[in-house]
């Protein structure tokens, strides 16, 4: 690995011990994540299924409001 | 209640601790039934250490979630790599063929995970989607838990039973088996003689399962005041703080409490509950662990949960029932502690524990009692309860004309399948039925029960769903006709289930 990788991926580590910044990358990745699988549902792809199970484990870890119950 | 043994079982529990805790006697009554069978165990990695071990399982799987979000935590995330990861998981369970599939989960993303998983022939219990994506609960245990589980619910089957049900097992007293590494030494804790430690959990998930920390100092200041053997604090690195100032106090008997908190694995943790004298804490991982190890427990139950659901199964538990912390005193709940240690009987008004496989034992006036008789003669087919008062009947009566009016539309709809109207109106009784619940909340378990089992048709033809539709609306019609006009003594004492 690069020193410059290396690196980067030092300064991810970091972001993921640190509780806010986690919550703040997840949620920008949720909203791509999401736009993703509702294009390629519109597209009728079925790696959609794939992209949504990523989806709810995200929802699942920032505890954003999904369905009333599962 | 077994059938013939399975090749290979999955059993999928990807909540935290306290739930693979309480999971741990439907896996050792699967092993009991099936001592052939192939059981699989799926975790989340964060929580791996509190799965049972060899005996139990053969196989154990986690779900590392750092590994599969870490690509997303960065300016630009990497989606793929995620999604590969979690793929990666997917097709090696995949792979395996299960006959059986349980999924005690109860999340949406076990649900999504579980469709991901299923082999042409796995049978699955538990929540999983259909292929539009929809919730699909295709056992009736995991549709009871999905309708009626929950601390506002009547509902009072513990939670290890409810597991033991949808794993398609009875459970015995044995079940109930706590393994770990024996060579774990927390400290001289578990080897110390004289008199037995007092362990105290003063943390939960969440903070409302467990006192505040201020009442927490004073009970465990009162503790230490008063017991010859040590007082041991237990929890996680996140609850080392306040396990600290706790452990500050110096009582006049036992000296400084001794923290622990943050300091053991889940093995020492094990070794620890399993070697005292009593437990005292919320609703949380030790307690589960002492329910396994058979030692006693104080459980202090705050309104946040049921204690019908999660409460200890250990012989000669007690649960005090907080309804809030101002009302209790530190005092008293040492002297109740103090009072199960010594063998002596209850100082409050306790929920008793007499046994593992005995139900709880209640002296004070439970709310919810006709709504948990209701439940058992809807789904238990126990006789059916008197109508708690004049309005119930009233919405009873309310119901029957919803019915009704439904029947005339699913008729409407046989003749003319795009009737528009019938179908709307077909779609409002559930609103309806909602609105008379919010007015007779008596009814909440039948309107419940009505919901989730027509969620549960799923996708299909339309004519199917129609006959779907009037079977449930039927198996509706059977309770109200107990309660509705022209009913009678007879009608009540009959046997339930819809």
């Amino acid at each position: 690995m690069s020193q410059s990788g290396s690196q980067s991926e030092n300064q991810s580590e970091n972001k993921f011990d640190s509780a806010h910044d986690l919550q703040h990358f997840l949620k920008l990745a949720h909203a791509q994540v999401q736009s993703r699988r509702k294009k390629l549902e519109q597209a009728k792809d079925t790696h959609a299924r794939q992209i949504r199970l990523l989806e709810e484990l995200i929802r699942e870890q920032i505890h954003l409001p999904g369905e009333k119950k599962p | 209640m077994t059938t013939t043994a399975p090749a290979k079982i999955l059993v999928v529990q990807l909540a935290r601790l306290g739930d693979i805790y309480q999971t741990t006697p439907a896996l050792a009554a699967l092993r009991r039934n099936y001592p052939s069978t192939e059981i699989h165990l799926l975790t989340r990695a964060k929580f791996a250490g509190a799965a049972p071990k060899e005996q139990i399982v053969n196989k154990h799987w986690v779900l590392n979630t750092r590994d599969v979000l870490a690509p997303l935590v960065d300016e630009r995330p990497d989606i793929d790599a995620s999604v590969k990861e979690l793929e990666t998981l997917c097709s090696q369970l995949r792979d395996e063929k299960f006959d059986r599939i349980v999924n005690l989960s109860f999340s949406s993303f076990s649900s999504f995970f579980i469709r991901e998983i299923v082999s042409a022939n796995s049978v699955v219990a538990g929540y999983t989607r259909f292929d539009d994506g929809t919730l699909s609960i295709p056992d009736d245990g995991s549709a009871y838990f999905y309708a009626q589980v929950g601390p506002e619910r009547a509902n009072r089957i513990h939670l290890c039973d409810l597991f033991a049900h949808i794993s398609g097992v009875d459970l015995q007293d044995a079940d109930w088996q706590l393994s770990f590494d024996a060579k774990a030494h927390a400290s001289a804790v578990v080897n110390s003689t004289g008199a037995r430690p007092i362990v105290v959990h003063i943390g939960a998930s969440d903070l409302g399962k467990t006192l505040s920390w201020s009442k927490w100092l004073q009970v465990v200041k009162t503790l230490a005041d008063s017991y010859e053997g040590r007082i041991v604090l237990v929890g996680s690195h996140e609850e080392r703080a306040i396990a600290e100032r706790a452990s500050a106090v110096t009582g006049q008997a036992s000296g400084a409490p001794l923290n622990l908190a943050g300091k053991t694995t889940l093995d020492e943790l094990c070794a620890i509950v399993s070697k005292a004298a009593l437990v005292i804490g919320g609703d949380s991982a030790p307690i589960h662990i002492a329910s396994l190890a058979n030692v006693p427990v104080l459980n202090l139950s705050l309104p946040m949960v049921s204690f019908w659901e999660t409460g200890p199964r250990s012989k000669g538990s007690r649960i005090i029932r907080i309804e809030s912390e101002e009302k209790i005193s530190a005092q008293e709940i040492a002297t109740e502690a103090f009072a199960m240690v010594n063998g002596r009987v209850p100082t409050l008004e306790v929920v008793r524990v007499p046994d593992r496989m005995m139900p709880y034992l209640e002296t004070r006036p439970q709310p919810k009692v006709f709504e948990w008789e209701f439940l058992k003669s809807i789904y238990m087919s126990e006789p059916f309860p008197a109508p708690p008062h004049e309005s119930f009947i009233t919405g009873v009566e309310r119901l029957i004309e919803v019915n009704t009016l439904a029947f005339e539309q699913i008729e409407a709809l046989r003749r003319i399948p795009t009737n528009k109207t019938a179908s709307a109106i077909l779609d409002r009784v559930d609103e309806i039925m909602i609105q008379i619940q919010n007015l007779v909340p008596e009814l909440q378990p039948l309107v419940t029960w009505f919901q989730v089992e027509r969620m549960r048709l799923g996708p299909m033809e339309l004519s199917d769903l129609i006959n779907a539709t009037e079977s449930i609306h039927k198996q509706l019609s059977t309770v109200l006709e107990v309660y509705g006009a022209g009913s009678d003594e007879g009608n009540l004492e009959g046997e339930g289930r819809v």
